[in-house]
């Protein structure tokens, strides 16, 4: 029976068919014969929320662009559709052409989040595809990642055979050019991994041996042979406003978690949040001018024809011409009903006036995002914000309607004392008495504060520090809502402790951790970073048959000595610029926005002219 | 301006439900650049209306919907441009203006196609069986609904059911049954029912539903206004 045929069967079984049918609007189909180079971009979760990541549509419709390369998507199966698959003795298949993912030249993933680990090997094992690199051979496709959580490769060496690290649209390029002459040539798959360890940005985790001290911690990463780089550096778009771009975008059926055309205004973010990886990992900033997104906008819109446009970055309020942009884009747009969005926006007087004009944000309520709950940690982790900045934002909101407003903080920041989460329920509480002071009374408002546990990342100035134990993170959970609840305007609701401290462990731990993945996804470990799935026994299990203590990794405050296993990156930001954000945070100094002054983080080195950030001193 | 068109859905689309048809659609006006109207407030939505929903899995050719304009475009102009820009599967195949049509909301009929596989059933059997269900005053079935089990009688829903032709391996069973507010039964819900008859698993390959009319007494009215006298055999 043929694949189409056994879906067709299949089917109707299942919950959202349309999950797994492909034929989307503007979805792209090939004929086989003329296709030199097949690869299959896997995300490593369910379709809405794959479908909804931006990296992933840009290099689906960027490879397509070219007549003899064939990208096709696939994500990971929902629970009652991987059973039948199972049962049904189906393999995971691409949904365009309904190809088994084992006859691709090549299988992309992208991490996204270090909870899609087990689905990673979970895809691999539906697909026939041994989950080993070191056991795979020249009939099966080349199993590549790239993505944020790239930047610390090791857990995942065993299974990946090679990574793109930073911006992938020219280096994937480059890696297909070479798979060419490589099939031409009909070399070896070794033969293919030692040459594409040399072309930059790329790593190849079996090239290198990992040495250890007695205390676990790492020696050295040292490549077998010479011609291997010693380090690996991240690739950079140099020009992001002639990067190709697509307008194309595919439109789902189905709702997808975000369900509009995306337009990204730049990458980088110059504010320099020290908890932040996005922060540090995606710099320098560069922009795309408002010309090219006016008429990428444009035709996305009548190439989509989404009812709503969603500006995309790391700090949209950062766009150096935000006001002439949103300007021209409502201008372009009213006629036709298409709605302007913009997320991660910072809330001042400004944004208030444009949410005015545009009803996503009002519906939606106002979000802020004060990470820590008084001024003092705040100046540690440098975020920006005072008190009176949210007070009179939010003051400023009340006046013009608003009821609903979301707090999002972080418990478990260095140096936090109970002192600080006082200083959350206080803001919390000073929130109200606005509205209070706005209204005359408290009818109507809701005061959403969510809370979720911090978790140190490689490349922050935070990445030598400790989480806090899996204790304190439930007591200090229920102190806050001891603290919140006594108000039935405000609203407390909390991450799930056990997720961020399996992420402390993965984000940054080496390679012995890809027995624990193995393990655990033996032991039926899937969609862990959704919390009805999520086995936190069968983890803990898995990390005691591999004689690996988690705790080793999520707890342990590193020496400033310490050799960290995603030095084998190098992702542009100096370690010595690195560990002055640190001292300055334990000092409770701050660092301003890089475009008052540059600091030095490193990323220059990368290329001349590359941070266009223009500083005022 | 108010048109009433005609469309099919065929092929993996079957697997798009009622609600996402709606969206498909929004955005295929948007591509193709025709101007429909939207609702005023704070939440446009464009002025569309649907026939009752189609199940999930089962194709038609026979959907209709409602569209207003805010200006006035010609019809051939709707459907060339529409049809450029719907996903491959749905495709307008007539048009007309919608006033002084009869109101979608009160069609109550549809003809649908369901294909079986004969391997345990012969021909034969499934013509008793088909005479058989017909012959009972009531068909009493389990329905799900928002407030739990139901026990209803689908009997009233059933118009008409006969095996249309078959081959060595499949039969087409054609039924007419009743949609919309006054009441309705799923396809699948009747061949459960001859199933029960036959007491043998009947494998259906597809459902099409290839009409939708509106019934009152012996007449018969399609969404077009085509008036026909209908055979004793479906009059109720
Ligand atoms: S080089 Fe200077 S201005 Fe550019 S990102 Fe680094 S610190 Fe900021």
């Amino acid at each position: 029976m043929t694949i189409e045929k056994q879906l067709e069967k299949l089917l109707p079984l299942v919950s959202k068919p349309a999950r797994y049918m492909g034929n989307e609007y503007n979805s792209i189909n090939k004929d086989l014969n003329g296709i030199k180079v097949h690869i299959a971009l896997a995300f490593p979760d369910v379709y809405e929320v794959g479908m909804s990541h931006l990296g992933i549509k840009i290099l689906y419709h960027l490879l397509n662009e070219y007549p003899d390369i064939y990208a096709e998507r696939v994500y990971a199966p929902w629970i009652d559709f991987e059973e039948l698959m199972r049962k049904d003795g189906l393999p995971l298949f691409s949904l365009e052409s309904k190809t088994p993912i084992s006859k691709f030249d090549m299988v992309g993933f992208t991490l996204q989040y270090e909870m899609s680990y087990t689905n990673i090997i979970n895809m691999l094992e539906l697909s026939g595809i041994p989950i080993l690199s070191s056991e795979r051979n020249e009939s099966h496709p080349f199993v590549i990642a790239g993505g944020p959580c790239a930047y610390n490769p090791e857990p995942l060496a065993d299974i990946i055979d090679f990574f793109i690290i930073g911006e992938a649209e020219e280096a994937i390029l480059d890696v297909i050019d070479l798979y060419k002459s490589f099939k031409e040539r009909g070399e070896s798959r070794q033969e293919f991994l030692e040459n594409v360890a040399q072309i930059p940005g790329v790593y190849v985790p079996m090239l290198y041996n990992v040495s250890y001290n007695n205390d676990g911690t790492i020696s050295g990463i040292l490549p077998k042979k010479d011609h291997i780089p010693s380090v690996i550096q991240k690739r950079v778009i140099e020009d992001l406003d002639s990067v190709y771009y697509p307008t194309k975008f595919i439109v789902p059926y189905i709702d997808i978690v975000h369900d509009r055309a995306v337009l990204e205004i730049f990458r980088g973010c110059t504010r320099g949040c020290r908890f932040c990886q996005a922060g540090m990992i995606y710099r320098p900033v560069r922009e795309k001018t408002v010309d090219r997104l006016e008429k990428l906008a444009k035709d996305i819109i009548s190439s989509t024809g989404y009812g709503e446009i969603s500006l995309s970055s790391l700090s949209t309020s950062d766009y150096s011409d935000l006001k002439r942009l949103t300007q021209v884009l409502t201008e372009d747009f009213r006629q036709c009903q298409v709605g302007l969005s913009l997320p991660s926006l910072r809330i001042d007087a400004f944004s208030l006036e444009l949410a005015k004009k545009i009803q996503e944000i009002k519906k939606s309520g106002l979000t802020f995002a004060p990470e820590a709950g008084t001024q003092r940690l705040r100046d540690v982790i440098n975020k920006g914000v005072t008190e009176e900045d949210l007070l009179s934002s939010v003051r400023d909101a009340f006046a013009l309607g608003w009821n609903r407003v979301k707090l999002y903080f972080m418990i478990g920041l260095p140096t936090e004392t109970y002192e600080d989460l006082k200083g959350i329920a206080d803001l919390a509480y000073a929130v109200v008495d606005v509205y209070r002071q706005v209204n005359g009374h408290t009818k109507g408002l809701q005061v959403h504060v969510s809370t979720s546990t911090f978790v140190p990342k490689p490349f922050t100035p935070f990445q030598w520090e400790s989480q806090i134990t899996l204790a304190e993170i439930d007591e200090r959970q229920q102190h806050l809502k001891k603290l919140l609840k006594k108000n039935k305007n405000i609203y407390y609701s909390w991450h799930n402790g056990k997720i961020s401290f399996l992420e402390a462990v993965f984000s940054r731990g080496d390679r012995k951790l890809g027995r624990v993945l193995k393990i655990a996804h033996e032991k039926g470990c899937k969609f862990d970073g959704w919390d009805e799935f999520l086995d936190f026994d069968k983890w803990m299990s898995a990390f005691k048959e591999a004689k690996v203590d988690p705790e080793f990794y999520a707890y342990r405050k590193r020496p400033e000595t310490e050799k960290f296993p995603w030095e084998i990156i190098d992702a542009g930001i100096d370690k010595r610029f690195l560990l002055l954000e640190l001292e300055k945070a334990k000092k409770g100094q701050t660092t301003p926005d890089c475009r008052i002054r540059c600091h030095g983080c490193g990323i220059r080195r990368l290329g001349d002219g590359l941070c266009e950030i223009k500083n005022e001193v | 301006m108010k048109l009433r068109m005609k469309f099919k859905k065929e092929g993996l689309t079957r697997f798009i439900s009622h609600l996402d048809m709606m969206r498909t659609f929004e955005r295929a006006f948007r591509r193709a650049n025709l101007p429909i109207a939207f609702t005023q407030g704070f939440n446009p939505r464009p002025k569309i209306t649907f026939t009752p929903a189609l199940s999930l899995g089962v194709t038609s050719s026979s959907e209709y919907m409602d569209v207003e304009f805010y200006e006035d475009i010609s019809k051939q102009d709707v459907v060339l441009k529409l049809n450029g820009a719907l996903p491959e599967g749905i495709q307008v195949t007539d048009v007309e203006e919608a006033d002084e049509k009869l109101p979608l909301s009160m069609l109550n009929c549809a003809k649908y196609v369901v294909t079986v596989i004969l391997s345990e059933v012969g021909p034969e059997e499934l013509i008793k069986s088909i005479k058989i269900l017909l012959q009972q005053k009531e068909i009493i079935v389990e329905k799900n609904t928002k407030s739990g089990k139901k026990l209803v009688d689908i009997a009233p829903l059933i118009y008409s059911i006969d095996l249309a032709d078959h081959n060595s391996d499949t039969a087409n069973i054609v039924m007419s049954i009743s949609i919309g507010q006054q009441g309705s039964v799923a396809p699948i819900t009747v061949i459960r029912e001859l199933e029960r008859i036959l007491l043998k698993k009947l494998e259906v390959v597809g459902i099409h539903r290839e009409e939708i009319f509106y019934i009152s007494g012996d007449k018969k009215i399609s969404p077009f206004n085509v008036e026909e006298n209908i055979s004793p055999k479906e009059s109720k």
